[in-house]
């Protein structure tokens, strides 16, 4: 694994050798493995596909322009999903400067516990329920519903599968954040989707019990 | 990983209890407001042996939390299951053709 590894990096170094000196080929050949977790990063801020799709190709265009820059201290892939979350970022800024007033989120410590709100137990949602229109609807406010800094890790997190270290180098916050932020993240993505399972989801009789005891 | 054996850690004061290189370690209870801190962290596998047997022990007695560790367990896997974004339509070629094609690039390429 380790010699795989050394031989990837290896690889991976080559090709961004040949695309600093301008080969196009080889620029692509290190993009497209990195396809999905930029599409999926920016649509974590900007909820749009054609902003993301927008957002995702301007960061590839820039990494291409200063990939001579790029020093291999990370993965080609968190370095260029760092661009993509950064153009994100600019994107949702300037739309958001034409409101009257701010949508920023309020900051609420990070610190600060967050309490759930509902205690139903829902433990069992099989996936496949969502082939369900309603469900996955459910899934997409719910997400949305979320701050952003929130939506980022979250996505980045449970979403791409990426590692608390790599996931903490894209968004440039350490792992005690990361992990403050997707507890965060979590719980609120139950909260807000345990109400719309009040039983209208469930399948059968035994997947949606009820624990309310106080 | 450590597992609790029922029948046989039950033991002295009502404690729960697990053995490490021969010593019996007791299960000092934690409240919910800590196992909530956790539960991200508890799903990731990512707290000490120690603090995972607190957890569990504190999720045998207190069904407000089980509840809430479904729910999120089962949040994470809805998430990763059903969260894929599609990319759109042709995404893949107009990516491509952004490369291949940009003349932005070109200049500053050729600087």
């Amino acid at each position: 694994m380790e010699a795989l590894n050394a031989s990837l990096e290896t690889r991976e170094s080559e090709l961004v050798q040949k695309a600093g000196a301008g080969c196009r080929e080889a620029f692509y050949q290190l993009v497209q493995p990195c396809e999905r977790v930029l599409f999926a990063s920016a649509m974590a801020i900007l909820n749009n596909g054609a902003d993301a799709e927008e957002a995702a190709q301007e960061a590839v265009l820039k990494a291409f322009a200063n990939v001579s820059r790029f020093r291999g201290e990370c993965k080609f892939s968190t370095w260029i999903t760092q661009i993509c979350i950064n153009e994100a970022r600019l994107k949702i800024r300037k739309a958001r400067k034409h409101l009257y007033e701010s949508i920023d989120e309020p900051e609420n410590g990070e610190d600060g516990d967050y309490f759930p709100r509902d205690f139903a137990d829902w433990r069992e949602i099989p996936s496949e329920a969502l082939q369900r229109k309603e469900l996955r609807e459910a899934l997409e406010r719910a997400l949305a519903s979320l701050p952003q800094k929130y939506r980022e890790v979250l996505i980045l997190r449970d979403v791409q599968h990426l590692s608390i270290e790599e996931t903490g180098q894209i968004l440039g916050i350490g792992p005690g954040n990361v992990k403050t932020r997707l507890l965060r993240a979590r719980l609120q993505m139950r909260d807000a989707l345990a109400p719309g399972f009040d039983g209208t989801w469930s399948l059968g009789r035994q997947e949606y019990v009820k624990v309310r005891a106080w | 990983m450590l597992r609790f054996e029922p029948g046989s850690v039950y033991g002295d004061g009502g404690f729960e209890s697990f053995w490490v290189h021969g010593y019996r370690m007791r299960v000092i209870e934690i409240n919910c407001l800590e196992v909530w801190k956790e539960i991200s962290n508890y799903l990731d596998n990512d707290v000490e042996p120690e603090l995972r047997a607190r957890i569990e022990a504190h999720f045998k007695v207190c069904a407000h939390c089980t509840a809430i560790l479904h729910g999120t367990r089962n949040v994470v896997k809805l998430v990763a299951d059903g969260m894929e974004y599609q990319m759109p339509e042709g995404f893949t070629r107009r990516l491509y053709d952004k490369i291949k094609d940009n003349d932005v690039l070109h200049d500053v390429i050729s600087e």
